[in-house]
């Protein structure tokens, strides 16, 4: 149950050009498009946003984590975005989120959903993850560097 | 007899905007109920809440703890991972509420909510009333002490 069986390149945007959280997750949710796994983007945004509402994702040290279980999704996605400016997410730490991981599931998938989601805090967590976060040049070397740390 | 004539009234539910940790507060208050229903603002029922979809959550160490509980299709690899103390504010219960579950109307027959048990392995099923609104949950000890207070013997 690994974040890098689901995450491609593809999905990955290394500097957002979103200046707001409605934005970042219109971005993110743009690129999942393109898995063919989206089966209606709008409601897939509208979704993210209604669970934001009810709390925020954005867990501290400039990490979130907008997630959502909706019929507007077939399987399970996942995308990244990188902000260097950072964005207002009304995190719990009430700090600037940099580093976006964007996940969306079949209402129907809440075991890998939950894993899923498990893992990936678990993950950024880690200090020395989110330096090699800031540090990576291009999304090949996003997907290198989770793989790495999975395995620890 | 109908259901409403058994049932547990005196039921806990939640919202889905309660934190993972609140929840489990819920939990181990209330752990007879081995179940949650989630309600919106107008009490409708639309969720429910079962401590299997938490395991999904937790390390092999706690989960084992869970073992003796009578539940179906877990599988090893759900053991394997370590929650973060972040995550009791992260997840919600949105997030790990079932929406896909089945409920009992208040005016249903006993022996109704029995084959309905039995069919879909439910121990307990949450009642609701003509506009869906939770009224309370039925479990099979429910069903047996009703039909021997029925009989006199207790």
């Amino acid at each position: 149950m690994r974040v890098s069986n689901y995450l491609k390149e593809k999905f990955c945007f290394m500097a957002l050009k979103a200046q707001n959280k409605d934005e970042a997750i219109r971005e993110i949710v743009s690129s999942l498009d393109l898995s063919g796994k989206v089966i209606d983007q709008e409601k897939f945004v509208n979704d993210i946003l209604e669970r934001e509402s009810l709390g925020s994702t954005g867990i501290g040290h400039n990490v979130a984590v907008p997630h959502a279980r909706t019929p507007a999704v077939k399987g399970f996605v996942i995308g990244f975005g990188r902000s260097g400016l950072g964005i207002d997410f009304k995190a719990l730490d009430e700090e600037k989120v940099n580093f976006i991981f964007l996940m969306g599931a079949d209402p129907s998938e809440l075991n890998l959903y939950l894993r899923i989601l498990a893992e990936l805090s678990k993950l950024l967590m880690n200090n020395s993850f989110r330096q090699a976060l800031i540090s990576a040049s291009c999304a090949k070397e996003v997907i290198a560097i989770i793989k790495k740390f999975e395995e620890i | 007899m109908k259901v409403s004539d058994a049932m547990k009234k005196d039921i806990i539910k939640v919202k889905r905007s309660l934190p993972l940790r609140s929840l489990l507060m819920e939990f181990r208050d209330f752990h007879t109920h081995p179940l949650i229903p989630v309600v919106d603002d107008q009490e409708h029922l639309i969720g429910m809440v079962y401590p299997e979809n938490l395991l999904d959550l937790l390390r092999p160490q706690h989960a084992k703890l869970f073992r003796n509980i009578p539940f179906t299709e877990i599988d090893e690899d759900a053991f394997d991972l370590d929650p973060i103390p972040s995550m009791g504010e992260l997840i919600i219960v949105d997030d790990v509420m079932d929406i896909n579950f089945i409920s009992i109307k208040e005016e249903s027959f006993l022996q109704d909510a029995y084959k309905m048990m039995r069919l879909h392995k439910k121990e307990r099923l949450p009642v609701v009333n003509d506009e869906n609104k939770i009224v309370g949950i039925l479990g099979i000890f429910d069903i047996i002490w009703r039909m021997f207070k029925e009989k006199g013997i207790v």
